[in-house]
């Protein structure tokens, strides 16, 4: 009995564990699946898997954020952009770029590729350890976030939103604000380009 | 008598109970197997009031059109129709046209199905009738809905047809703009209840139901309720005079059942919500409270369909603008004057 106990007591454990394949393997996808629209909807599952993490520490508001605001309107986005946008000419770009890439290769193209993946690797190893020190530096306990958040996280959020991060969390709205503006305007400008 | 009964199983349930809560493997089983039943549970009661609803919306269109409506499957007035028609699509040949994205096409009747019973989990039946009292509850329905777009982009996008993919992009475009303002209308009853639960919602209103006090915030959610239900006079998602059937058109058998499903178990889950936030929820008089939650529910839906067949289909532009330009600003002002109320009367 003590070694089934043991396992309710891995559950949230696993739970993350399965979360956390379910994320790596779909942002995997995201980057190699080979049609775009697939990589879309595998960012939307990414997305997702993300707010299960958030659940299991118990930020069920973030969870609720996470949803809402990079399922329902940022994933979106980009699925609209992908089916306004003319995908002939996307692949057309793309065999010319895989020709070119076949055609360079006699000329050290398997070279460059591997630049590349030793750049990648730095890149990732070195984003990898800076998170990792910033959370020792933060000194962040296992579980702490769902235990200070106690039953609900909604109205300390909203506390902290609006005194300590009030001036932080105002200006981001502001350049939110502007950059939506300026897409407006930059897109209406087209238009009217068009229309004379 | 079915009291008794009820006294019986609530023994029953608590002699499990206290035996599982013994260790904390069997707790978890516990908990496992209590949520499948309540799964189990929505799906039965979605599944019968879609059944019901389907007949029920034949017979208000043929009321309002002056016709009878189906008169021939049993008696009285045909109300076995709706199970003829199930036995009718569930006997249908399954296509899965060659041009189609095969996964996408396979995973979006799954997705939008989901995503209605996902819903379910925050209505309110009874004080304590709820799936799950999520103290985020008006925040997880928002989200949730999100997956609603989802079934609607792959479906449109994965059976490769133009028709299908205007239509899930203008649903989408519909569903995604008048979600905003919906928000924003029911943050105003948010802020009278101080709590997203939908049980404390229905709990504040044990005084005066919010129509009262939120009229405007009223009618923008309603106005909103039509864009994501995708239902005349916004059902862009179908527009079956101009795409043949929108965003589901090169589905058939079991797989449309899924979205005709959905669709409608999205109708009474979202006329629950309705109810919840502006009538008073499960609250009433005399009878029970989940009489009185089926009772509202369904004159909500009646209320819905009874505009769906009175109205004409607007075109996208004059939806878009009409969300942006009016149903917007006036959640706007809605949430302004509630705050004002709130802080100084």
């Amino acid at each position: 009995m003590s070694f089934l106990d043991g396992l309710a007591a891995l559950a949230p454990t696993i739970g993350f564990f399965v979360l956390a394949v379910i994320i790596l393997v779909s942002a995997w996808m995201v980057s190699h699946a080979r049609r775009i629209t697939h990589a879309a909807f595998f960012m939307v599952l990414v997305f997702t898997g993300v707010a299960g993490v958030f659940v299991l520490l118990g930020a069920d508001f973030l969870a609720g954020g996470q949803v809402l605001v990079y399922v329902g309107a940022i994933a979106v986005m980009f699925l609209f952009a992908i089916m306004v946008s003319d995908l002939k000419e996307i692949s057309d770009a793309e065999t010319r770029a895989r020709g070119a890439g076949t055609g360079s290769a006699a000329a050290g193209g398997t070279g460059t590729r591997k630049v590349w993946f030793v750049l990648a690797g730095l890149v990732t190893v070195g984003f990898a350890g800076l998170v990792l020190a910033a959370l020792a530096r933060s000194g962040l306990p296992a579980g702490a976030v769902g235990a200070a958040a106690g039953p609900g996280t909604t109205a300390p959020i909203a506390r902290e939103l609006f005194t300590t991060f009030l001036v932080p969390f105002e200006l981001a709205s502001v350049v939110l604000l502007v950059a939506m503006v300026g897409a407006i305007v930059l897109v209406a400008r087209e238009r009217e380009e068009e229309v004379e | 008598m079915l009291t008794d009964i009820a006294a019986r199983l609530q023994a029953l349930f608590d002699q499990v109970h206290l035996w599982c809560s013994q260790s904390a493997f069997w707790s978890g089983v516990f908990a496992v197997g209590w949520s499948l039943f309540k799964v189990v549970l929505i799906i039965a009661f979605m599944v019968v009031n879609v059944l019901v609803l389907v007949w029920l919306e034949r017979k208000v269109s043929a009321r309002i059109q002056s016709r009878l409506g189906p008169m021939r499957v049993s008696r009285p007035h045909g109300w076995a129709q709706s199970l003829a028609d199930m036995v009718k699509l569930l006997g249908k040949e399954d296509i899965i046209p060659r041009s189609a994205d095969r996964a996408l096409f396979v995973i979006a009747p799954i997705v939008s199905f989901t995503a209605a019973l996902l819903v379910y989990v925050v209505v309110p039946m009874g004080p304590s009738a709820v799936v799950s009292d999520l103290n985020i509850g008006m925040l997880y329905l928002a989200a949730v809905t999100s997956f609603t777009v989802m079934g609607v982009l792959m479906a449109g996008w994965g059976s490769n047809s133009k028709w299908t993919l205007l239509g899930a992009m203008r649903g989408a475009a519909s569903i995604i703009s008048y979600e905003i303002p919906m928000v924003l209308a029911v943050l105003g009853v948010v802020m009278l209840a101080g709590s997203l639960s939908t049980t404390a919602i229905v709990q504040a209103q044990s005084g005066l139901w919010n129509i009262v006090l939120q009229p405007i915030g009223f009618l923008v959610f309603l106005a909103a309720l039509f864009a994501e239900l995708n239902r005349v006079p916004f059902d862009m998602a179908e527009a079956e005079s101009e795409l043949v059937s929108g965003f589901n058109t090169e589905y058939s058998g079991l797989r449309f059942a899924f979205f005709f499903l959905a669709e409608y178990a999205n109708l009474v889950a979202l006329s629950a919500i309705g109810v919840t936030l502006y009538f008073g929820g499960w609250q009433g008089p005399v009878l029970p409270p989940l009489a009185w939650f089926l009772i509202k529910t369904y004159a909500f839906i009646v209320l819905v369909m009874w505009i769906r067949w009175t109205l004409p289909r607007v075109r996208i532009d004059q939806l878009l603008s009409f969300g942006w330009k009016v149903l917007l600003p006036a959640s706007l002002v809605n949430l302004a004057v509630t705050g004002i109320y709130l802080l100084w009367v």
